[in-house]
């Protein structure tokens, strides 16, 4: 199976506490860097992963950079399962019709 | 019937059918009987054949590229399973993969099929829960901390 970008970049338990600390709250570099007992280049290299997957977008106010989870890029996850949630149900009953129709 | 489709990120169905395996097999292994319940196909019962599902009203949007990976006979048939429409891609445009596992088990009314659509490692499913929080937080508040 093929990984998406998306999940490329939160395979790292790192990176995804830092993606969830940002869906919690925006923050500069070293607000996030905080919780974690890395370096702030460290945090940066992640920061930039989660950037380039489209997960974190970053706002420039004064000297500092703040940062924050974008919701829309998980979408097209959440999109995916309601479309398959409801097809399966449904290919599953015509499944027992066509085993009640076959030659036994 | 016990259907029963939990968790939001792997789709699991799971029902008994009054059929034994042999005949729920051919049902998911013979070309046009799976045509009949699931999509239309060029499916052949062999690990490794690559093959599409082509959409017809069932799912929307294009065809699904998909690879036999386990056959066990009777027992389980693992896909993958690839939709082709932009869609159903991802914040960098690449395709959203997932692999459908069909579980079969003899049971005493028949046949227990249980079916997983699995389209995200187990690692990010709590993600995607913190992810709904957020929208919805979002939506409510559509304002917060954008403000300078």
């Amino acid at each position: 199976m093929m990984e998406t970008e998306i999940f490329r970049a939160l395979a790292d338990p790192t990176r995804r506490a830092v993606y969830e600390r940002l869906a919690a709250a925006e923050m500069n570099v070293s607000e996030l860097r905080a919780g974690f007992a890395i370096s702030q280049p460290a945090i940066s290299q992640h920061l930039a992963a989660l950037r380039a997957a489209g997960l974190v977008t970053e706002r420039r106010q004064g000297r500092f950079t703040y940062y924050r989870a974008n919701p829309a890029a998980l979408a097209p996850v959440v999109d995916w399962v309601e479309r398959y949630r409801n097809f399966w149900p449904k290919r599953v009953e015509s499944l027992k019709q066509v085993l009640k129709d076959m030659e036994p | 019937m016990s259907e029963d489709v939990r968790d939001r990120e792997e789709i699991v169905v799971d029902c008994e059918l009054d059929h034994p395996p042999a005949q729920v097999w051919r049902a998911l292994t013979e070309p046009a009987l799976l045509a009949a319940w699931l999509l239309p196909n060029d499916f052949r019962p062999e690990v490794g054949h690559r093959f599409a599902f082509r959409p017809d009203g069932r799912l929307e949007g294009g065809p699904i590229a998909c690879e036999v990976l386990d056959l066990e006979p009777e027992r389980r048939l693992r896909l993958s399973w690839a939709s082709a429409d932009p869609a159903e891609r991802d914040a960098a445009g690449r395709r959203l993969d997932s692999v459908v596992t069909f579980d079969l088990e003899p049971v005493a009314r028949g046949t227990r099929l249980r079916i997983v659509h699995c389209g995200l490692p187990a690692s990010l499913r709590p993600l995607a829960g913190a992810h709904r929080r957020l929208t919805a937080m979002l939506a409510l508040q559509p304002a917060v901390r954008l403000a300078a």
